[in-house]
Formats: structure tokens, C-alpha cells, sequence
């Protein structure tokens, strides 16, 4: 699976530690829900081998940033949850 | 004659040839948006994409009102009328309130009603507007209609909306919008949900009055528009009433106290200038939609877009009225759409001692003063439709010293490209007045520029008779 997130810089990326972010999916498998909005614990990782799902990066102005990211989802709630 | 929905005014666009059908597949991913796009980069005819990939039975038309043309004819003039004919038409038309909105039992937009639990905004063929966006924008195209709680004053306003998730919707609701006036001050503070409902696809003059800035609540003002009383019907989940023939209707609760990231878009400047910020968000509740639905869509980005157009077109029209209403001896007004609705240029009739200034305080301190920067004057005898005589007017008229007026730490508009990220965020803007206008003290016999052209340096019998003998002479008639 591949999600993407918007970040201002790379730094904001907490590398290596379960975290809560709001990521959206680029390929779920009814393609209709493309794009929406999730909010995940998860860990991450700057190898795009090292964790199953890959995890694009974009700048708050749109720019995609050339290498993705990995990620594996601990789990899943609605991106208004608390 | 008016349109009772956006269907019939499709049919006029194709038997004028502004209109076009796309029996040919298209993504909502990317696809749609670029094909918009571009029909709007060159002028193209108003597509209408009749199979769209993943959602069978869905239409959606893009570019609804990207031309004068287009405007002309959901006017109900001739596609080919001047925008001076359209202007004249659009004042005439909304000189005066129109008949009441007529509330009707029923209507069209109810033809299928999903509510609660079922409600799924991804049944709906939202585009992937451009590479980079932020999200599906469900709303380019729309009206957000909301309620005054202590005036029961009605507004409809355009303000986007992206889509988070199934029943989520994030945008900006700024609070200069009279919306988003009501909202911040009326709702937030209480914490309490505001109803709302997003229309889209209403009929062509409902979509223009909630494009445009009008003197009264958008339902009046587009019956005055349509010259007949806009039906509506009453909402399912939410005490609002929306138009009966609209496509879609989203209904739901504008939320405090939470937010969620919103953008970035490519916006009505023709860049993508604000950040993704944190936005206020839309719980939608219900949808309602018609039968084989039509969703429309606008394209921002570089000119022309009906965002720039009909924000443009009806800015300066009612810069017109306001300046009409202090007595000043205005002309016209043009806001070109070019400009992004940046630029207001106004002639006036008699060149008062620093009317200019008079002309741009008015404007500067008008509710309109948000979306502008620039003020040009000049004298009546200058056709503001036509900007090569407007930049003639600018470079021969406005003094580069003592005809420019700065207006520092002014206000703005948070999409605007040339403020500071600081300046936008906060709304903070510049503005600048042109004084094209010779000043009247000068002596007409020593000292005032006398224009030189065909029109006004030959005797009335040789303009004729070179006008007559045009062809004679050779030239294509």
C-alpha cells in the first residue's frame, strides 16, 4: 500500500518512533476512497524497504519529495478522532 | 429567459457552440482537471464529461461560466454581446430586488436522499483539481448556504471544500466571508455547530449571485438576475432551503472548536500561494442529488477562470454602484480578468481636483476593499474594455511621481502572490492608486495634451467619407 503525508520539512519526520499522523491513501483497493484522510499510529522509516507500506512526502505547497518513505500502521481512526 | 437549472443552460451552451460533450472516459484523478485547464487557458467550449472513470451514471461539466460568452448567454443575451453589453444588462437587471425566493414542496435535487450512516462523500466524483493539491476539491463550483441565527439573513457564498474522509470536509472559512463573519462570531465563540448546506450545480444566475459581492441576501439578488423567483426547497437535516434544481446537495454542520489541514490548491491568483493550514471543518449529515447528476467544477489557476471572470465582472459592477452611491462622477468600471480581480479601472466623467483619490478612498474603504490592490483612473474618453488603451492611458496619463499613490499596511487576501507569507496569513496587504486623469487646472490652451486620433483630429465629413470609401481604398471591409 502507498499513503502520503504533507510536511514543511523533512525534520518534522519523527524517524523510528510510534507517532500519530494524519496521511491520506493512494492506493486503497476501492479506488473511489483514493485520497482520503486517515490518522495513524505508526512507525516510520527514511528506508523505503524497511517497514511494508511505502509513504510519500509532499511540502505544504504541493512539492513531492523524490524518496519516499516507509511506514507500518499500528492502527487506524477517522482523521477528526481524538 | 432564464435557466431553470444548470441542464437547459448546458443545451443553450451547445447551440451556441460553447458547449461540448465528452463521451470519451475520463479520470476524476488528474485527468478532468487538466482538461478543464486547459479549456480555460485557451477559451475552449464548456466540457460535459459524460463517463467518468470509477463513478458510472455520474456526469460532471467543467468550465461552466469561463467566458463572457458564456455569461452572456446564462444572462439570456446573445453569446456574441459586448462586455459592456453585459455589464449594462447585469445593473439594469439588479437595480432593484427581485421577486421572493418561492419556496416549493419539492423538487429535482430530492431524487435521491442519503442520510446518516449511509452518507459517503466518495460516492461522489470529486476531482483530483491539480498535481499537488492538497485533496479531491467537491467544491469549486457551489454555494455554501448559511443562516444569520439572531437576522435569519440568508447567505450564499463560494468558499472550497476538500474532501478528509467519508463524511468530512475541510476549507477555509475566512472570516471576511460573510459566512465565515457569522460563523467566527456567532457560532465559534459559543461553541456551538453551524448548519449549513453546499449546493452544487444550481442554475447559472443562483451561482452568480453567490460568485459575485452583492448589496443584498444572494436569493433576491439572483431572482433580480434570473427575472424570476429562484424556487427552493427545504433542506432534510438543517433548516435551510436551497435551490429545487440544483445537482447535489451536501447538508451538515460547520464544527468548533476543531480543524483539520487544509490545501494546498491552485488558487484564483493563477498560483498556489497559501500554505496547507489548519481550516475549518464541514460534518456532512446528508446528500441529496438528482438523478443521473451533473457535477460541476471550476479550474483555478493562471486566467481565465470563472472564478476570475465572474468575481472580476461583478467586483467592479458593484464598485460601480458603490461609487454611484456617493455621488461620484463615475463612468464605468472594468475589473479585466487577467488581473485576478486585482485592478480596478474606473473612468470619470469630469476631472474633479483628485477625484482619483476620492475614487480609490470610496473603493479602499468599501467591503470589496479585501479581493483589489490596485486603483487606475482615468477620463471618460478611454474605452476601459480595451487595455491597450487602458496601458496607453496609464504610461501617457499617470504622473510616475506625483500620479501613483501608495497605501501601506493596507489589507489583503491570504492567496495573494506577491505579500509576505506573514502578510498573508494575516491579511494584510498594500494598495496603490493611479491617477490617469490630466489635472483640470492645467490650461486647455497651453498646457493639456490634446488626444491624437481618428476619432477626434479630423472634421466629421473626412471621417465619413474615409469611412465610406474604406473598402475603395483597398482594406478588408
Amino acid at each position: 500500500m502507498e499513503f502520503e503525508i504533507y510536511v514543511s520539512r523533512l525534520e518534522e519526520l519523527p524517524v523510528e518512533q510510534e507517532c500519530e499522523l494524519l496521511i491520506r491513501a493512494l492506493t486503497p483497493s476501492d479506488r473511489r476512497k483514493k485520497y482520503k484522510y486517515q490518522k495513524v499510529r505508526a512507525l516510520i522509516s527514511q528506508q523505503k524497504d524497511r517497514y511494508p507500506d511505502l509513504l510519500w512526502v509532499r511540502f505544504l505547497k504541493g512539492q513531492l519529495h523524490t524518496d519516499p518513505y516507509s511506514i507500518r500502521i499500528a492502527n487506524t481512526k477517522g482523521a477528526t478522532d481524538e | 429567459m432564464a435557466f431553470r437549472d444548470n441542464r437547459e443552460f448546458f443545451e443553450a451552451l451547445l447551440r451556441t457552440g460553447d458547449g461540448i460533450r465528452v463521451a470519451r472516459e475520463v479520470d476524476w484523478d488528474l485527468e478532468m482537471g487538466a482538461i478543464v485547464r486547459r479549456v480555460c487557458e485557451m477559451g475552449g467550449p464548456a466540457p460535459l464529461f459524460e463517463s467518468i472513470r470509477d463513478y458510472p451514471g455520474w456526469r460532471a461539466l467543467g468550465a461552466p461560466l469561463a467566458t463572457f460568452r458564456r455569461l452572456a448567454v446564462a444572462l439570456g443575451l446573445p453569446a456574441h454581446a459586448s462586455v459592456r453589453e453585459i455589464s449594462e444588462v447585469y445593473i439594469e437587471k439588479t437595480r432593484a430586488p427581485g421577486p421572493e425566493p418561492k419556496l416549493v414542496s419539492t423538487g429535482p435535487c430530492k431524487e435521491n436522499v442519503v442520510v446518516g450512516d449511509e452518507v459517503d462523500l466518495f460516492m461522489l466524483p470529486a476531482p483530483m483539481v491539480h498535481e499537488g493539491d492538497g485533496g479531491r476539491y467537491l467544491s469549486t463550483w457551489h454555494m455554501v448556504v448559511s443562516k444569520d441565527p439572531d437576522t435569519a439573513e440568508v447567505n450564499w457564498g463560494m468558499y472550497r471544500q476538500m474532501v478528509i474522509d467519508e463524511h468530512t470536509m475541510v476549507g477555509p472559512l475566512l472570516p471576511v466571508s460573510d459566512t465565515g463573519r457569522v460563523f467566527h462570531n456567532k457560532y465559534k465563540p459559543k461553541n456551538k455547530p453551524m448548519p449549513f448546506a453546499t449546493v452544487i450545480g444550481a442554475d447559472p444566475t443562483s451561482s452568480i449571485a453567490a460568485a459575485a459581492g452583492v448589496p443584498w441576501q444572494e436569493p433576491v439578488f439572483a431572482s433580480a438576475l434570473s427575472g424570476e423567483p429562484v424556487e427552493l426547497v427545504k433542506c432534510e437535516t438543517v433548516d435551510l432551503e436551497v435551490p429545487a434544481t440544483a445537482e447535489v446537495v451536501l447538508e451538515g454542520e460547520i464544527l468548533p472548536g476543531k480543524e483539520l489541514p487544509e490545501g494546498p490548491f491552485g488558487e484564483y491568483p493563477g498560483y498556489r500561494t497559501s500554505l496547507r493550514e489548519p481550516r475549518t471543518v464541514y460534518r456532512v449529515n446528508a446528500i441529496t442529488y438528482r438523478n443521473n447528476p451533473i457535477l460541476p467544477g471550476a479550474n483555478m489557476g493562471v486566467p481565465v477562470d470563472e472564478g476570475q471572470l465572474l468575481r472580476a465582472f461583478t467586483l467592479g459592477l458593484e464598485a460601480r454602484r458603490i461609487l454611484a452611491s456617493q455621488g461620484l462622477p463615475v463612468s464605468e468600471v472594468f475589473m479585466p480578468p487577467c488581473s485576478a480581480h486585482h485592478l480596478m479601472i474606473v473612468s470619470v466623467k469630469s476631472a474633479v481636483t483628485n477625484i482619483a483619490v476620492q475614487v480609490a478612498h470610496a473603493l479602499f474603504g468599501s467591503k470589496l476593499a479585501p479581493w483589489f490592490y490596485y486603483v487606475v483612473v482615468v477620463d471618460a474618453d478611454v474605452d476601459i474594455y480595451n487595455l491597450e488603451e487602458v496601458i496607453h492611458a496609464i504610461c501617457t496619463g499617470c504622473h510616475p511621481g506625483r500620479g501613483i499613490r501608495i497605501y501601506e499596511d493596507d489589507i489583503g487576501s491570504f492567496a495573494t502572490p506577491f505579500l509576505s507569507l506573514e502578510e498573508r496569513r494575516q491579511g494584510r496587504g498594500a494598495k496603490a492608486v493611479f491617477d490617469c486623469t490630466f489635472p483640470p487646472d492645467w490650461d486647455p490652451k497651453t498646457e493639456l495634451p490634446i488626444k491624437v486620433s481618428f476619432e477626434t483630429n479630423y472634421p466629421k465629413e473626412v471621417k465619413e467619407r474615409v469611412i465610406a470609401n474604406w473598402k475603395d481604398y483597398g482594406f478588408p471591409q
